[in-house]
């Protein structure tokens, strides 16, 4: 699950948005500099989940985000006066946070108390698939296992 | 990344799970068989400006083992998010994704953003319309009458620009009947036909051809 896609997530149930916990594994896919697509999705995007979805990815391109989301011409702007090598910080961040960077393993957490299993890079958004913190036990002993082989070690997921 | 229609089948055609294998009767599930998936990825993809096509986010609505969005991938969509209330299915899709990797080594990896999700607008999980394109391959409608025109009403919904959606071309008045009321502007955008045979069990005696409409809405 890329957090672009996370991102237009949200509770079948409540229909709130879902906060990213527990991560256990995350991949990290370098895919072609996309400018015209980012800059199409910063309006559609709920730019503080996506700084929240950062932090618990443990992201360094937290770093660049600003706390309110850019205004597409400026970022349009500074995406014409800069070459692909030197691309706006901002810009890089959500390249990397909006189409790079993968949940393999993890939950979605709703304000109101229940959780989504994000397993082998599924979110799993189905209604009877919500664990209830008092099954959390149960759910747990039955979860699947990580594959240990796809997982990256948080601390080198943001080198290039 | 934008193929022709030739090379997109022949891809289709080599991967593991180009059918679901059990389909389960009661959500009337199939996959969209190869010859359908890269004519409707074809269709689609015309009906975008090459140099837009990249930088469209799409959603398959129904997925099943993701043959049309691989499709569609093949023939230049780059953001596709794929959703199914199979979970089965998705795995089969999983596979699928890794095949195509192998077969095809200019597609991206994971050119497909997969979720389990019931579709159905109670138990939707999606926000707002995020997406430019919705691409439904909805039930036909044979057990369950109305479903099929529920799921277009969810797909126009979650859609900014454009909906794709396939129904029985007998069933084109109801459709065009509802889409009307519901005040889309739509039409049957080209006419297909599916082998339901390769799919259900109890029509592998004789082989039972379908002619489905290919429907598009245009959106705002
Ligand atoms: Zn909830």
């Amino acid at each position: 699950m890329r957090l672009l896609t996370h991102n237009l997530l949200i509770c079948p149930v409540h229909k709130k948005p879902l906060a990213i916990r527990h991560v256990t594994s995350v991949d990290i896919i370098a895919v072609e500099y996309q400018p015209q697509f980012i800059l199409r999705m910063i309006p559609r995007l709920d730019w503080s989940l996506l700084r929240e979805a950062a932090l618990a990815v443990e992201s360094d391109c937290i770093d660049a985000l600003p706390e309110t989301p850019p205004r597409p011409q400026e970022l349009e702007f500074l995406e014409s006066t800069n070459d692909e090598v030197e691309r706006p910080p901002v810009m890089a961040a959500l390249q990397r946070l909006l189409l790079e960077t993968h949940v393999v393993v993890g939950q979605l957490h709703c304000e109101h108390g229940e959780y989504y299993q994000i397993d082998e890079g599924i979110p799993n958004l189905l209604a009877d698939a919500a664990v209830y913190p008092s099954e959390k036990v149960s759910a747990q002993a039955s979860g699947a296992p990580v594959d240990e082989e796809t997982a990256i070690p948080l601390d080198e997921q943001t080198g290039s | 990344m934008s193929l022709s229609l030739r090379e997109i089948e022949t891809l289709l055609s080599q991967l593991p799970w180009r059918q679901f294998q059990t389909p389960r009767l009661q959500l009337e599930q199939y996959t969209t068989p190869v010859h359908l998936a890269a004519r409707i990825a074809h269709h689609v993809a015309l009906s975008v400006p090459a140099k837009e096509r990249g930088s469209q986010l799409v959603v398959d609505l129904g997925t099943g083992t993701g043959v049309l969005a691989f499709a569609l991938h093949l023939a230049g969509f780059d953001h596709i998010v794929g959703v199914d209330i199979d979970s089965d299915a998705l795995q089969l899709a999983k596979v699928n994704a890794e095949k195509l990797q192998e077969l095809c080594s200019t597609s991206a990896e994971r050119p497909v953003d997969f979720a389990l999700m019931d579709i159905q607008t109670s138990s939707l999980a999606l926000t707002g319309a995020p997406f430019d394109i919705a691409v439904l391959n909805p039930p036909f409608g044979t057990r369950r009458h109305a479903a099929d025109v529920a799921f277009l009403e969810v797909a126009c919904r979650v859609s900014r620009r454009l909906v794709y959606s396939l129904h029985k071309s007998t069933t084109r008045g109801y459709i065009s009947k509802k889409l009307e009321r519901l005040g889309y502007a739509a039409r049957v955008y080209a006419q297909l036909r599916f082998d339901l045979a390769a799919t259900y069990a109890f029509h592998t005696r004789r082989s039972v051809d379908l002619e489905v409409d290919l429907w598009q809405v245009e959106l705002k």
